[in-house]
């Protein structure tokens, strides 16, 4: 017997509980839960339910955040019905892990994990990856795992930027939840479509590497307005870049304080000035 | 209008700002805010020159900015000033003035709530923080 075999639970137990799961409302339609009954019918392709995780399969463009919520919270379940079935050991070491959610589980061949950790960390507002390779870890801490020859755990630690970016979406996801009236003076919330425009406008400059580490050294502010506007203000010694994102338009506003005075101009914000609009405001 | 109700244009202006859960301590056009578009400041000089006095609560920060700097922002269509308006009555502040910002022509309503926009951004850029705000 295996070691982690002592850990698992009878067929019976878990297929109660994913008899539970499956009438879920939050996990329903998302396709995580397939590998796990493959897993049940063969507990030692342990590797293979790893494997598996909710995918996010959504082709709008920019992507709908609704569906981005109930992926966080389909993760969420998942790694915590996922948690019952390993050893103790590695279960105590997941207890230290801030919470469930921040946590992305995959054992994608590691050629694969730079660009599967782009693309997932670019649709979620995930803070920390946890990979299972199978390599040995140079991880102290996990090399007192105990941990059998099918896997090991290596853990990428969020950067700096990574950080900050994470903030930045966090921030529009708490926009996103705003009502109308939110502030207590009748301002509208945002609408769906403006939520959806201003996600993929954001997405798009934290994409740009070098883009998103000066812009979010800055640490622009992202807010609504009594519009339902979506605006995003940065400022940089004696200029400043805002965007205000509407349904159906974003505009900008640039603003430079001279030793004369103060020049501002605001206008729609298109393909062909969205760069040097940035490069104005960030080579100040 | 009597000779001391003119705001010239050197003379130090106090706003005050609240601590922002999002930006902490850090200024945004939030400080600007009106819902009559016409943001309150106090003049320092009415204010001994002591940028505690304009604080509403003990958590207040304070940011002071200079009138000819706030005349000095050139918005599309607009006319950018700051007026002196004392308030007489309880809580009376003999320091009140207002920064105004009004149409040259005739334009939306939108391009107004543009052109405040505009102004408050731009006088982010104009603050120089005196008293940084606290939690609450």
């Amino acid at each position: 017997m295996k070691p982690w075999e002592d850990q698992i639970r009878k067929e019976s137990d878990i297929s109660s509980e994913i008899s539970k799961l499956s009438n879920d409302d939050t996990t329903t339609g998302l396709d995580g839960w397939y590998g796990l009954s493959s897993y049940i019918k063969n507990p030692s392709d342990l590797d293979m339910w790893w494997s598996t995780y909710p995918s996010y399969e959504d082709s709008s463009d920019p992507p709908n955040i609704s569906k981005l919520s109930n992926l966080d919270d389909t993760i969420t379940n998942f790694n915590r019905q996922k948690f019952i079935w390993l050893s103790r050991a590695t279960r105590l070491f997941y207890a230290g892990l801030p919470t469930r959610s921040d946590v992305w589980w995959n054992t994608s061949p590691i050629s694969q994990y730079e660009e599967l950790e782009r693309s997932y960390i670019a649709k979620t507002n995930l803070q920390k990856i946890v990979y299972i390779v199978r390599e040995r870890s140079t991880d102290p801490i996990l090399q007192q795992i105990n941990f059998v020859d099918w896997s090991y755990l290596d853990i990428h630690q969020e950067t700096e930027q990574d950080s900050q970016k994470r903030k930045v979406l966090e921030r529009l996801a708490v926009i996103a939840q705003r009502e109308d009236n939110w502030d207590g003076y009748d301002s509208k919330k945002p609408t769906e479509l403006t939520i959806n425009r201003a996600d993929h406008f954001i997405k798009g400059l934290l994409d740009n590497d070098v883009i998103s580490a000066r812009l979010l050294q800055l640490e622009p502010f992202i807010c609504s307005d009594e519009d339902g506007y979506i605006t995003i203000e940065c400022y940089k010694g004696k200029r400043s870049l805002c965007f205000d994102i509407q349904e159906d338009e974003t505009k900008y506003t640039k603003i430079e304080r001279t030793s004369a005075n103060t020049l501002t101009q605001t206008a729609s914000l298109n393909q062909d000035n969205y760069l040097p609009l940035l490069e104005w405001f960030l080579d100040e | 209008m009597n000779k001391d109700d003119f705001i010239e244009n050197d003379e130090e202006l106090y706003r005050r700002y609240s601590y922002d859960s999002e930006t902490k301590v850090k200024i945004n056009s939030k400080a600007f805010f009106d819902r009559d578009r016409q943001p309150s400041v106090d003049r320092a000089k009415l204010r001994d020159f002591q940028p505690t006095l304009s604080k509403w609560c003990d958590t207040d920060g304070i940011v002071s900015l200079i009138a000819g700097e706030i005349r000095g922002i050139l918005i599309e269509n607009h006319t950018v000033d700051v007026i002196y308006a004392p308030i007489l009555e309880d809580p009376k502040n003999l320091a009140h003035s207002l920064i105004t910002i009004k149409p040259k022509v005739n334009v939306s309503k939108s391009k107004q709530k543009e052109a405040f926009n505009t102004l408050r951004r731009s006088l982010v850029l104009h603050s120089t923080v005196k008293i940084k705000p606290q939690e609450n």
